[in-house]
């Protein structure tokens, strides 16, 4: 089934919840990997997510205007004599595309439970 | 090299390949974010004491899970640039002027040579000789048109279209190279050398043509399709559950109802497309004059 172009998948809102986890602890622009890693914690995978996966939801989601993306200061990356990163941070509609795809989420979820209390007609 | 190291490199590789032909910037941004990724696990794994097979293992996964999303995701990059630009690619029919008229003026003798060739056969001997200028004359503008096309559209005929071409051209000079080696006496028709021919000519070409087919844009793509499917159905498949190679038998001299199609559609079709494209040149829309 094709996807919404507005519609977030869960990965993508996993990407916008520890985006938000990481914002909430003060760091306010991460990198890929960083973001790997706190959703690796939250959601208990024995794996990082791959490379692929991660950075087309990146992309999708700075496409969509829910993140933005710039390059860290070169040289900071020297200094720390280390490859540049890809920064990225939370833009404002993040928040609001957040909260209501987490309010899709939960009228499916809610639907789904209704269905199986109603009682078979069979 | 680190059991990492490796891992690390088969990534690099696999993002290269994948990245392959696209605009730099997208190009680097993607390479370069991988680069810091690889960077900032293999540091994490040095700080957390992970064993190296396991943080390879990891890296490796990590690849390796991604495929289907790093190709998708150069798809939906690569038509987003495209549709962003505003620009589409360039249909492989947009010939110039010259071209055109080269390409309409090969369709018509073509389709006069097989007119001939059909009314002689109909009308005489069907194993005389002279009906086989026939046979030679349309592979020859084949050839001619295709190595035409080749060379004023390969930037935008992508390798898809350039393996078709490729292999259309090299089943074509299979075919030119049976009708005339059939003149030579001391080369048999059930010869290896003719068994060989016979077969690069029927494994190819349906191929070759369906290859182009796939570059060309619009309703020009029918004719190739058309002609690959008409091969496939009429000579390929029979021959090969009949077990009836060598393929060198009597197809290309129209000795059937279905070979007289085959070869009229060939030339309707050429005929067609040359006119088509003379058409949208004389009307002035082609970008190359």
């Amino acid at each position: 089934m094709r996807r919404k172009a507005d519609e977030l998948i869960p990965l993508e809102i996993s990407v916008l919840e520890a985006a938000l986890a990481l914002e909430r602890r003060g760091i306010m622009a991460f990198h890929g990997y960083s973001l790997a890693k706190v959703i690796k914690t939250a959601t208990d995978r024995r794996m990082l997510t791959a490379h692929g996966t991660l950075y087309r939801a990146l992309h999708r989601l700075e496409q969509a205007g829910l993140i933005e993306a710039f390059w860290e200061d070169p040289t900071e990356a020297e200094r720390e004599r280390r490859p540049r990163r890809r920064m990225y941070r939370l833009a404002a509609l993040a928040a609001v595309a957040l909260s209501r795809a987490r309010a899709q989420r939960r009228g499916t979820a809610g639907k789904l439970a209704s269905l199986d209390e109603e009682p078979e007609t069979t | 090299m680190s059991a990492t190291e490796i891992a690390a490199a088969i990534t690099r590789l696999w993002v290269q390949l994948y990245t392959i032909r696209m605009p730099a910037d997208l190009h680097e941004t993607r390479r370069a974010e991988i680069e810091a990724d690889l960077w900032d696990h293999q540091s994490d794994a040095q700080e957390n004491l992970t064993p190296t097979a396991v943080v390879a293992m990891e890296i490796l996964l990590r690849t390796c899970l991604g495929v289907t999303d790093d190709l998708s995701w150069r798809f939906e990059a690569m038509r987003a640039r495209r549709t962003g630009s505003g620009g589409r690619r360039r249909p492989m029919l947009e010939l110039s002027l010259r071209q055109t008229r080269w390409m309409g003026l090969c369709g018509l003798i073509g389709g006069i040579l097989w007119a001939a060739d059909i009314i002689y056969f109909v009308r005489f001997d069907p194993t005389n000789g002279v009906r086989d200028y026939g046979a030679i004359a349309l592979p020859l503008l084949l050839i001619t048109g295709l190595l035409g096309f080749w060379a004023q559209q390969r930037a935008d005929f992508g390798k898809v279209g350039t393996a078709g071409v490729v292999l259309l051209v090299t089943s074509l000079v299979a075919l030119l190279a049976m009708n005339v080696l059939g003149y030579v006496s001391s080369i048999p028709p059930e010869s290896l050398l003719m068994n060989l021919l016979g077969v690069a000519f029927a494994l190819l070409l349906a191929p070759g043509f369906l290859l182009v087919g796939i570059r060309l844009t619009g309703a020009a793509r029918v004719v190739p399709f058309m002609i690959a499917f008409v091969f496939l159905v009429w000579l390929f498949l029979p021959r090969l559950l009949a077990h009836s190679f060598p393929l060198v038998a009597t197809w290309n001299r129209g000795d059937s109802p279905l070979g007289v199609a085959f070869f009229s559609l060939v030339a309707i079709g050429l005929a067609l497309t040359g006119y088509s494209v003379f058409r949208r040149a004389a009307a002035g829309t082609t970008p190359h004059q």
